[in-house]
Protein backbone atom coordinates (compact mmCIF):
# COMPACT_ATOMS: atom_id res chain seq x y z
CA UNK A 1 0.00 0.00 0.00
CA UNK A 2 1.19 3.35 -0.44
CA UNK A 3 0.66 6.15 1.65
CA UNK A 4 0.56 9.94 1.55
CA UNK A 5 0.25 11.31 5.08
CA UNK A 6 0.07 15.05 5.75
CA UNK A 7 2.08 15.50 2.88
CA UNK A 8 3.17 18.98 1.32
CA UNK A 9 5.56 19.75 -1.43
CA UNK A 10 6.47 23.33 -2.29
CA UNK A 11 8.58 24.55 -5.35
CA UNK A 12 9.76 27.58 -4.17
CA UNK A 13 6.37 29.59 -2.62
CA UNK A 14 4.22 27.73 -4.57
CA UNK A 15 2.37 24.67 -3.18
CA UNK A 16 2.35 21.71 -5.56
CA UNK A 17 0.47 19.36 -2.92
CA UNK A 18 -0.82 20.65 0.07
CA UNK A 19 -1.48 18.54 3.80
CA UNK A 20 -2.37 15.17 1.43
CA UNK A 21 -3.31 11.98 3.50
CA UNK A 22 -4.69 9.32 1.13
CA UNK A 23 -4.04 5.87 0.97
CA UNK A 24 -3.61 4.15 -2.53
CA UNK A 25 -4.59 0.40 -1.91
CA UNK A 26 -2.62 -2.49 -2.60
CA UNK A 27 -3.74 -4.75 -5.82
CA UNK A 28 -5.45 -2.05 -7.37
CA UNK A 29 -5.70 0.44 -10.48
CA UNK A 30 -5.53 4.07 -9.19
CA UNK A 31 -5.60 7.24 -11.27
CA UNK A 32 -4.73 10.57 -9.98
CA UNK A 33 -7.34 12.79 -11.88
CA UNK A 34 -7.27 16.61 -12.13
CA UNK A 35 -6.10 19.27 -14.73
CA UNK A 36 -2.45 20.70 -14.93
CA UNK A 37 -1.20 21.60 -12.01
CA UNK A 38 -3.10 20.22 -9.80
CA UNK A 39 -0.18 17.99 -8.20
CA UNK A 40 -0.79 14.69 -10.00
CA UNK A 41 2.51 13.86 -11.28
CA UNK A 42 4.04 15.31 -8.16
CA UNK A 43 2.34 12.60 -6.26
CA UNK A 44 3.73 10.23 -8.75
CA UNK A 45 7.56 11.51 -8.68
CA UNK A 46 7.48 11.40 -4.84
CA UNK A 47 6.45 7.78 -5.08
CA UNK A 48 9.48 7.39 -7.40
CA UNK A 49 11.30 9.07 -4.60
CA UNK A 50 12.57 11.61 -7.46
CA UNK A 51 11.44 14.50 -5.09
CA UNK A 52 10.88 14.55 -1.87
CA UNK A 53 8.08 15.89 0.39
CA UNK A 54 8.92 19.51 2.30
CA UNK A 55 6.77 18.09 5.27
CA UNK A 56 5.39 14.84 5.77
CA UNK A 57 5.69 11.36 4.48
CA UNK A 58 5.58 8.86 1.57
CA UNK A 59 5.56 4.94 2.89
CA UNK A 60 5.22 1.84 0.78
CA UNK A 61 4.41 -0.80 2.83
CA UNK A 62 4.55 0.96 6.07
CA UNK A 63 8.21 1.93 5.12
CA UNK A 64 10.19 4.33 3.57
CA UNK A 65 11.16 4.50 -0.23
CA UNK A 66 15.05 3.02 0.39
CA UNK A 67 16.77 0.78 -2.56
CA UNK A 68 14.85 -2.59 -1.52
CA UNK A 69 11.60 -0.72 -2.04
CA UNK A 70 12.86 0.88 -5.31
CA UNK A 71 13.41 -2.59 -6.65
CA UNK A 72 9.50 -2.88 -6.91
CA UNK A 73 8.18 -0.09 -8.28
CA UNK A 74 8.34 0.59 -12.22
CA UNK A 75 7.89 4.04 -13.21
CA UNK A 76 7.06 5.22 -16.63
CA UNK A 77 7.68 8.90 -16.93
CA UNK A 78 5.36 11.97 -19.40
CA UNK A 79 8.67 12.85 -21.12
CA UNK A 80 11.07 11.22 -23.41
CA UNK A 81 13.90 9.96 -21.06
CA UNK A 82 15.48 7.93 -23.17
CA UNK A 83 19.02 8.33 -24.03
CA UNK A 84 19.39 10.06 -27.86
CA UNK A 85 22.12 6.56 -28.86
CA UNK A 86 19.68 3.65 -27.29
CA UNK A 87 17.35 1.38 -29.56
CA UNK A 88 14.63 -0.06 -27.91
CA UNK A 89 17.13 -3.11 -27.01
CA UNK A 90 19.94 -0.78 -25.46
CA UNK A 91 17.07 0.57 -23.23
CA UNK A 92 15.74 -3.06 -22.39
CA UNK A 93 19.13 -4.18 -22.11
CA UNK A 94 20.03 -0.94 -19.58
CA UNK A 95 16.95 -1.43 -17.54
CA UNK A 96 16.99 -5.54 -17.05
CA UNK A 97 20.16 -4.88 -15.51
CA UNK A 98 18.49 -3.37 -12.63
CA UNK A 99 15.41 -5.18 -11.70
CA UNK A 100 15.27 -8.87 -10.46
CA UNK A 101 11.73 -8.93 -11.98
CA UNK A 102 12.36 -8.37 -15.41
CA UNK A 103 10.72 -11.07 -17.81
CA UNK A 104 12.13 -11.54 -21.11
CA UNK A 105 8.97 -13.79 -22.72
CA UNK A 106 6.97 -11.35 -21.47
CA UNK A 107 9.24 -8.36 -23.32
CA UNK A 108 8.91 -10.25 -26.80
CA UNK A 109 5.16 -10.52 -26.06
CA UNK A 110 4.35 -7.17 -25.66
CA UNK A 111 6.69 -6.34 -28.34
CA UNK A 112 5.04 -8.06 -30.77
CA UNK A 113 1.43 -6.81 -29.09
CA UNK A 114 3.03 -3.22 -29.49
CA UNK A 115 4.18 -3.92 -32.80
CA UNK A 116 7.58 -2.65 -32.22
CA UNK A 117 11.22 -3.67 -33.37
CA UNK A 118 13.64 -3.57 -30.70
CA UNK A 119 16.62 -2.05 -33.67
CA UNK A 120 14.19 0.88 -33.75
CA UNK A 121 16.64 4.05 -32.81
CA UNK A 122 14.17 5.22 -30.20
CA UNK A 123 15.30 9.14 -31.11
CA UNK A 124 13.97 8.63 -34.85
CA UNK A 125 10.70 6.71 -33.98
CA UNK A 126 7.39 8.36 -33.56
CA UNK A 127 5.74 10.07 -30.58
CA UNK A 128 3.04 6.93 -30.21
CA UNK A 129 6.27 4.54 -30.65
CA UNK A 130 7.85 6.25 -28.33
CA UNK A 131 4.96 6.06 -25.64
CA UNK A 132 5.06 1.85 -26.81
CA UNK A 133 8.60 1.87 -26.12
CA UNK A 134 8.27 3.53 -22.44
CA UNK A 135 5.26 1.18 -22.27
CA UNK A 136 7.04 -1.71 -23.25
CA UNK A 137 9.90 -1.19 -20.44
CA UNK A 138 7.45 -0.45 -17.34
CA UNK A 139 5.27 -4.08 -18.24
CA UNK A 140 7.38 -6.08 -19.24
CA UNK A 141 8.87 -6.52 -15.31
CA UNK A 142 6.62 -8.32 -12.55
CA UNK A 143 6.50 -5.00 -10.50
CA UNK A 144 5.08 -4.94 -7.36
CA UNK A 145 3.91 -1.08 -8.23
CA UNK A 146 3.30 0.35 -11.95
CA UNK A 147 3.09 4.24 -12.02
CA UNK A 148 2.17 5.88 -15.48
CA UNK A 149 2.53 9.40 -15.64
CA UNK A 150 0.42 10.64 -18.55
CA UNK A 151 0.63 7.56 -20.71
CA UNK A 152 -2.05 8.81 -23.04
CA UNK A 153 -1.06 12.21 -23.36
CA UNK A 154 -0.46 12.87 -27.20
CA UNK A 155 -1.52 9.87 -28.30
CA UNK A 156 -3.83 9.02 -31.31
CA UNK A 157 -6.36 7.07 -30.59
CA UNK A 158 -5.48 4.04 -31.94
CA UNK A 159 -2.06 3.94 -29.55
CA UNK A 160 -4.25 4.99 -26.66
CA UNK A 161 -6.12 1.65 -26.92
CA UNK A 162 -2.67 -0.19 -27.21
CA UNK A 163 -1.54 1.45 -24.49
CA UNK A 164 -4.80 0.75 -22.29
CA UNK A 165 -5.17 -2.99 -23.70
CA UNK A 166 -1.07 -3.45 -22.66
CA UNK A 167 -1.91 -1.79 -19.18
CA UNK A 168 -5.16 -4.72 -18.49
CA UNK A 169 -3.84 -7.45 -20.79
CA UNK A 170 -1.04 -9.06 -17.77
CA UNK A 171 -2.50 -7.21 -14.75
CA UNK A 172 -2.44 -9.39 -11.70
CA UNK A 173 -5.47 -7.85 -9.46
CA UNK A 174 -4.83 -7.98 -6.18
CA UNK A 175 -1.18 -8.32 -6.24
CA UNK A 176 0.18 -5.48 -8.61
CA UNK A 177 -0.90 -1.81 -8.25
CA UNK A 178 -1.13 0.78 -10.74
CA UNK A 179 -1.24 4.12 -10.10
CA UNK A 180 -2.38 6.15 -13.58
CA UNK A 181 -2.23 10.16 -13.66
CA UNK A 182 -4.12 11.66 -16.86
CA UNK A 183 -6.47 13.82 -18.24
CA UNK A 184 -7.97 11.03 -20.63
CA UNK A 185 -10.85 9.97 -18.34
CA UNK A 186 -12.98 8.93 -20.63
CA UNK A 187 -10.52 6.31 -21.79
CA UNK A 188 -9.71 5.14 -18.81
CA UNK A 189 -13.07 5.01 -16.65
CA UNK A 190 -13.44 1.44 -17.23
CA UNK A 191 -10.45 0.46 -16.39
CA UNK A 192 -9.58 1.84 -12.52
CA UNK A 193 -11.08 0.83 -9.29
CA UNK A 194 -10.17 3.80 -7.39
CA UNK A 195 -10.14 7.51 -8.40
CA UNK A 196 -8.00 10.67 -6.25
CA UNK A 197 -9.75 13.48 -7.76
CA UNK A 198 -7.04 16.83 -6.86
CA UNK A 199 -7.27 20.16 -7.39
CA UNK A 200 -4.53 22.73 -6.60
CA UNK A 201 -2.36 20.37 -4.29
CA UNK A 202 -5.37 19.34 -2.74
CA UNK A 203 -7.70 16.23 -2.57
CA UNK A 204 -11.10 17.43 -3.75
CA UNK A 205 -12.62 13.84 -3.96
CA UNK A 206 -11.46 10.27 -3.67
CA UNK A 207 -12.74 6.63 -3.25
CA UNK A 208 -13.96 3.55 -5.18
CA UNK A 209 -15.25 4.49 -9.31
CA UNK A 210 -18.68 2.33 -8.53
CA UNK A 211 -19.19 3.46 -5.43
CA UNK A 212 -18.52 7.54 -6.44
CA UNK A 213 -20.56 6.51 -10.09
CA UNK A 214 -23.57 5.19 -7.92
CA UNK A 215 -23.58 7.87 -5.10
CA UNK A 216 -23.07 10.90 -7.57
CA UNK A 217 -25.61 8.68 -10.29
CA UNK A 218 -22.66 10.25 -12.88
CA UNK A 219 -20.05 9.32 -14.95
CA UNK A 220 -16.23 10.04 -13.61
CA UNK A 221 -15.72 12.44 -16.62
CA UNK A 222 -19.21 14.31 -15.60
CA UNK A 223 -17.87 13.94 -11.86
CA UNK A 224 -14.83 15.77 -13.48
CA UNK A 225 -16.68 18.69 -14.78
CA UNK A 226 -18.95 19.15 -11.62
CA UNK A 227 -15.15 19.50 -9.89
CA UNK A 228 -13.49 21.54 -12.00
CA UNK A 229 -15.63 23.22 -14.38
CA UNK A 230 -18.49 24.52 -11.91
CA UNK A 231 -15.57 25.19 -9.58
CA UNK A 232 -17.25 23.17 -6.88
CA UNK A 233 -16.08 20.45 -4.61
CA UNK A 234 -17.81 17.62 -3.64
CA UNK B 1 18.56 -13.27 -10.02
CA UNK B 2 19.65 -9.95 -8.63
CA UNK B 3 22.68 -8.77 -11.08
CA UNK B 4 26.03 -8.18 -9.43
CA UNK B 5 27.31 -4.64 -8.39
CA UNK B 6 30.27 -5.08 -10.83
CA UNK B 7 27.71 -5.83 -13.09
CA UNK B 8 25.25 -2.62 -12.47
CA UNK B 9 28.58 -0.95 -12.49
CA UNK B 10 29.58 -1.76 -16.02
CA UNK B 11 26.39 -0.95 -17.76
CA UNK B 12 26.51 2.52 -16.20
CA UNK B 13 29.98 2.72 -17.05
CA UNK B 14 28.92 1.77 -20.51
CA UNK B 15 25.74 3.77 -20.67
CA UNK B 16 28.30 7.05 -19.88
CA UNK B 17 31.22 5.68 -22.46
CA UNK B 18 28.57 5.91 -25.35
CA UNK B 19 27.28 9.22 -24.05
CA UNK B 20 30.93 10.55 -24.83
CA UNK B 21 31.43 8.70 -27.82
CA UNK B 22 30.70 11.22 -30.74
CA UNK B 23 32.74 14.22 -28.62
CA UNK B 24 35.55 11.72 -28.66
CA UNK B 25 35.51 11.26 -31.91
CA UNK B 26 35.56 14.70 -33.00
CA UNK B 27 38.23 15.44 -30.19
CA UNK B 28 40.68 12.65 -32.38
CA UNK B 29 39.72 14.10 -35.55
CA UNK B 30 40.61 17.82 -34.56
CA UNK B 31 44.08 16.34 -32.88
CA UNK B 32 44.48 14.18 -36.43
CA UNK B 33 43.70 17.49 -38.28
CA UNK B 34 45.95 19.78 -36.54
CA UNK B 35 48.75 17.07 -36.00
CA UNK B 36 48.20 16.37 -39.91
CA UNK B 37 48.35 20.40 -41.00
CA UNK B 38 51.54 21.27 -38.96
CA UNK B 39 52.97 18.13 -39.84
CA UNK B 40 52.37 19.06 -43.48
CA UNK B 41 53.46 22.54 -42.71
CA UNK B 42 57.24 21.95 -41.19
CA UNK B 43 57.74 19.25 -43.90
CA UNK B 44 56.87 21.07 -46.97
CA UNK B 45 57.93 24.68 -46.50
CA UNK B 46 60.87 26.39 -45.51
CA UNK B 47 59.26 27.96 -42.76
CA UNK B 48 61.28 28.51 -39.32
CA UNK B 49 58.71 26.42 -37.51
CA UNK B 50 61.31 23.12 -36.75
CA UNK B 51 60.66 20.55 -34.94
CA UNK B 52 61.46 22.48 -31.47
CA UNK B 53 57.58 24.51 -32.05
CA UNK B 54 55.83 21.67 -33.87
CA UNK B 55 56.50 19.75 -30.55
CA UNK B 56 55.25 22.79 -29.01
CA UNK B 57 52.21 22.82 -30.91
CA UNK B 58 51.65 20.01 -30.54
CA UNK B 59 51.59 19.30 -26.80
CA UNK B 60 49.15 22.31 -26.77
CA UNK B 61 47.04 20.21 -28.68
CA UNK B 62 47.45 17.54 -26.36
CA UNK B 63 46.34 19.83 -23.41
CA UNK B 64 43.78 21.20 -25.36
CA UNK B 65 42.19 17.82 -25.79
CA UNK B 66 42.57 17.15 -21.99
CA UNK B 67 41.13 20.58 -21.47
CA UNK B 68 38.26 19.35 -23.50
CA UNK B 69 37.79 16.39 -21.72
CA UNK B 70 37.63 18.42 -18.54
CA UNK B 71 34.95 21.14 -19.94
CA UNK B 72 33.01 18.28 -21.36
CA UNK B 73 32.90 16.79 -17.60
CA UNK B 74 30.33 19.31 -16.27
CA UNK B 75 27.89 18.72 -19.03
CA UNK B 76 28.29 14.94 -18.49
CA UNK B 77 26.33 15.36 -15.29
CA UNK B 78 24.36 18.30 -16.26
CA UNK B 79 22.97 16.75 -19.51
CA UNK B 80 20.97 13.87 -17.57
CA UNK B 81 18.98 17.20 -16.41
CA UNK B 82 18.70 18.71 -19.81
CA UNK B 83 17.96 15.27 -21.45
CA UNK B 84 15.43 14.24 -19.05
CA UNK B 85 17.35 11.29 -18.67
CA UNK B 86 17.28 11.72 -14.70
CA UNK B 87 14.05 10.18 -15.25
CA UNK B 88 15.57 7.33 -16.32
CA UNK B 89 18.56 6.87 -13.71
CA UNK B 90 16.91 8.50 -10.49
CA UNK B 91 14.57 5.39 -9.94
CA UNK B 92 17.12 2.81 -10.49
CA UNK B 93 17.71 0.80 -6.98
CA UNK B 94 21.17 2.29 -7.06
CA UNK B 95 22.84 4.80 -4.95
CA UNK B 96 24.76 7.48 -6.01
CA UNK B 97 28.16 6.07 -5.62
CA UNK B 98 27.62 3.60 -8.74
CA UNK B 99 26.36 6.54 -10.59
CA UNK B 100 29.02 9.09 -10.17
CA UNK B 101 31.93 6.27 -10.02
CA UNK B 102 30.79 4.91 -13.57
CA UNK B 103 30.81 8.53 -14.96
CA UNK B 104 34.39 9.05 -13.46
CA UNK B 105 35.68 5.76 -15.12
CA UNK B 106 34.15 7.12 -18.02
CA UNK B 107 35.72 10.53 -18.01
CA UNK B 108 38.93 8.73 -17.57
CA UNK B 109 38.82 6.35 -20.04
CA UNK B 110 38.00 9.28 -22.48
CA UNK B 111 41.17 10.86 -21.02
CA UNK B 112 43.31 7.62 -22.16
CA UNK B 113 41.73 7.44 -24.98
CA UNK B 114 41.68 11.20 -26.69
CA UNK B 115 44.94 12.39 -24.22
CA UNK B 116 46.89 8.97 -25.61
CA UNK B 117 45.69 8.82 -28.91
CA UNK B 118 47.07 12.42 -29.23
CA UNK B 119 49.85 12.30 -27.31
CA UNK B 120 51.18 9.25 -29.49
CA UNK B 121 50.37 11.36 -32.75
CA UNK B 122 52.40 14.00 -31.23
CA UNK B 123 55.88 11.65 -30.17
CA UNK B 124 55.63 10.17 -33.69
CA UNK B 125 55.47 13.17 -35.55
CA UNK B 126 57.74 14.65 -33.82
CA UNK B 127 60.08 11.48 -33.99
CA UNK B 128 59.89 11.78 -37.66
CA UNK B 129 60.49 15.35 -37.46
CA UNK B 130 63.80 15.72 -35.37
CA UNK B 131 67.25 14.83 -36.35
CA UNK B 132 69.03 12.10 -34.98
CA UNK B 133 71.33 13.81 -32.60
CA UNK B 134 68.38 15.60 -30.92
CA UNK B 135 66.84 11.75 -30.40
CA UNK B 136 69.77 10.82 -29.28
CA UNK B 137 70.04 13.68 -26.78
CA UNK B 138 66.55 12.80 -25.29
CA UNK B 139 67.87 9.25 -25.13
CA UNK B 140 70.76 10.15 -23.45
CA UNK B 141 69.02 12.64 -20.49
CA UNK B 142 66.42 9.85 -19.81
CA UNK B 143 69.11 7.52 -19.19
CA UNK B 144 70.90 8.98 -16.78
CA UNK B 145 71.79 7.81 -13.95
CA UNK B 146 72.13 4.52 -15.84
CA UNK B 147 73.16 1.92 -13.41
CA UNK B 148 69.41 1.56 -12.39
CA UNK B 149 66.92 -0.47 -14.53
CA UNK B 150 64.97 2.33 -15.27
CA UNK B 151 67.03 5.73 -14.84
CA UNK B 152 65.74 8.34 -12.43
CA UNK B 153 64.71 10.66 -15.05
CA UNK B 154 61.69 8.76 -16.88
CA UNK B 155 61.06 7.55 -12.99
CA UNK B 156 60.71 10.93 -12.08
CA UNK B 157 58.58 11.82 -14.71
CA UNK B 158 56.57 8.65 -14.33
CA UNK B 159 55.99 9.65 -10.81
CA UNK B 160 54.81 12.97 -11.53
CA UNK B 161 52.30 11.73 -14.57
CA UNK B 162 50.77 9.51 -12.17
CA UNK B 163 50.45 12.67 -9.24
CA UNK B 164 49.09 14.65 -12.57
CA UNK B 165 46.38 11.36 -13.32
CA UNK B 166 45.34 11.63 -9.34
CA UNK B 167 45.18 15.40 -9.52
CA UNK B 168 43.25 15.14 -12.88
CA UNK B 169 40.69 12.53 -11.28
CA UNK B 170 40.38 14.57 -8.59
CA UNK B 171 39.32 17.92 -10.82
CA UNK B 172 36.60 15.67 -12.46
CA UNK B 173 34.81 14.45 -8.73
CA UNK B 174 35.27 18.24 -8.00
CA UNK B 175 33.43 18.72 -11.13
CA UNK B 176 30.59 16.85 -9.95
CA UNK B 177 30.33 18.13 -6.60
CA UNK B 178 29.97 21.80 -8.25
CA UNK B 179 27.46 20.66 -11.11
CA UNK B 180 24.94 18.57 -8.29
CA UNK B 181 25.32 21.27 -5.55
CA UNK B 182 24.10 23.75 -8.94
CA UNK B 183 21.92 21.72 -9.49
CA UNK B 184 19.94 21.94 -6.20
CA UNK B 185 18.98 25.49 -7.10
CA UNK B 186 16.21 25.65 -9.98
CA UNK B 187 17.89 29.45 -10.97
CA UNK B 188 21.08 30.47 -11.50
CA UNK B 189 22.06 26.64 -11.77
CA UNK B 190 25.32 27.16 -14.20
CA UNK B 191 26.59 30.31 -12.50
CA UNK B 192 26.58 28.51 -8.66
CA UNK B 193 28.73 25.29 -10.67
CA UNK B 194 30.90 27.57 -11.48
CA UNK B 195 31.25 29.59 -8.52
CA UNK B 196 31.52 26.30 -6.03
CA UNK B 197 33.86 24.61 -8.48
CA UNK B 198 36.27 27.58 -7.96
CA UNK B 199 35.91 27.99 -4.53
CA UNK B 200 36.47 24.65 -3.87
CA UNK B 201 39.89 24.62 -5.63
CA UNK B 202 40.59 27.91 -3.90
CA UNK B 203 39.66 26.15 -0.43
CA UNK B 204 42.09 23.41 -1.36
CA UNK B 205 45.13 25.13 -2.34
CA UNK B 206 44.72 26.79 0.74
CA UNK B 207 44.98 23.94 2.66
CA UNK B 208 47.51 22.57 0.57
CA UNK B 209 49.82 25.60 1.06
CA UNK B 210 48.89 25.98 5.12
CA UNK B 211 50.01 22.35 5.21
CA UNK B 212 53.17 23.09 3.18
CA UNK B 213 54.28 25.98 5.43
CA UNK B 214 53.67 23.71 8.80
CA UNK B 215 55.10 20.93 7.31
CA UNK B 216 57.80 22.62 5.25
CA UNK B 217 58.59 19.75 3.27
CA UNK B 218 62.53 19.02 1.60
CA UNK B 219 62.99 21.12 -1.21
CA UNK B 220 64.23 18.18 -2.82
CA UNK B 221 63.39 19.52 -6.17
CA UNK B 222 65.62 18.98 -9.14
CA UNK B 223 66.26 21.06 -11.97
CA UNK B 224 67.20 19.01 -14.77
CA UNK B 225 68.90 20.30 -18.11
CA UNK B 226 68.16 18.77 -21.22
CA UNK B 227 71.46 19.33 -24.16
CA UNK B 228 74.16 21.32 -23.88
CA UNK B 229 74.03 25.03 -22.59
CA UNK B 230 73.32 27.07 -25.48
CA UNK B 231 72.55 23.69 -27.03
CA UNK B 232 69.14 23.65 -29.96
CA UNK B 233 67.55 21.46 -27.31
CA UNK B 234 68.10 22.45 -24.05
CA UNK B 235 64.98 23.13 -21.58
CA UNK B 236 64.00 22.11 -17.79
CA UNK B 237 62.15 20.38 -15.55
CA UNK B 238 61.72 20.59 -11.87
CA UNK B 239 60.74 17.65 -9.88
CA UNK B 240 59.11 17.42 -6.41
CA UNK B 241 60.58 15.88 -3.60
CA UNK B 242 59.17 12.59 -3.10
CA UNK B 243 57.89 13.46 0.81
CA UNK B 244 56.57 16.52 -1.02
CA UNK B 245 55.00 14.23 -3.99
CA UNK B 246 53.46 11.56 -1.38
CA UNK B 247 51.64 14.01 0.91
CA UNK B 248 50.51 15.72 -2.75
CA UNK B 249 48.99 11.94 -3.33
CA UNK B 250 48.03 11.52 -0.18
CA UNK B 251 46.28 15.14 0.38
CA UNK B 252 44.61 14.81 -3.10
CA UNK B 253 42.82 10.92 -2.59
CA UNK B 254 42.03 11.71 0.67
CA UNK B 255 40.15 15.05 -0.50
CA UNK B 256 38.43 13.70 -3.85
CA UNK B 257 36.93 11.07 -1.58
CA UNK B 258 35.40 13.83 0.63
CA UNK B 259 34.22 15.45 -2.43
CA UNK B 260 33.14 12.21 -4.11
CA UNK B 261 30.86 11.09 -0.79
CA UNK B 262 29.63 14.64 -0.31
CA UNK B 263 28.91 14.41 -4.00
CA UNK B 264 26.68 11.12 -3.52
CA UNK B 265 25.22 12.10 -0.28
CA UNK B 266 23.61 15.34 -1.99
CA UNK B 267 22.30 13.18 -5.29
CA UNK B 268 20.58 10.95 -2.89
CA UNK B 269 19.25 13.12 -0.29
CA UNK B 270 18.87 16.85 -1.97
CA UNK B 271 18.35 16.45 -6.00
CA UNK B 272 14.97 16.44 -7.17
CA UNK B 273 13.87 16.92 -10.42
Amino acid sequence: MIQFKNVTKKYGKTRALDDITVDIGKGKITGLLGPNGSGKTTMIKLVANLNKPSSGEVLIDRGPISQEVKKRIAYLPEIDHFYSWMKIKDAKNFVKTFYEDWDDNMYEELLGFLELDENMAIKKISKGQRAKSKLLLAFSRKADIILLDEPLSGIDIFTREKIIETMIKDYRKGQQSIVITTHEIKEIEHVIDDAVFLKQGKIVLQGQVERLREEKNLSLVDLMKEVYGNGKEL
Amino acid sequence: MEKSFSRKLWVMYKKDVMNLKTESIFMLAFVLGINAFVYYQVMTSESTFGAGGYGILSSMVVFGALFLVFIRSFSLVSSEWKDNTLHMIMPLPIGGNTIFFSKLLAILTQTFIVGGISFGLTLGAVYMILELEDIQQIFNFLAMDSGSVLSSNLMEIVKMAGYGFVSFASLIIIVFFSSVVGRMFTKLSGLITFVVFILSNVLLSQITRLIDGAVNFDQGSRVMFLGEPGGGMSGSMAFMSTPELLFGIVFTVLTSLMFFFTTTYLYEKKVEL
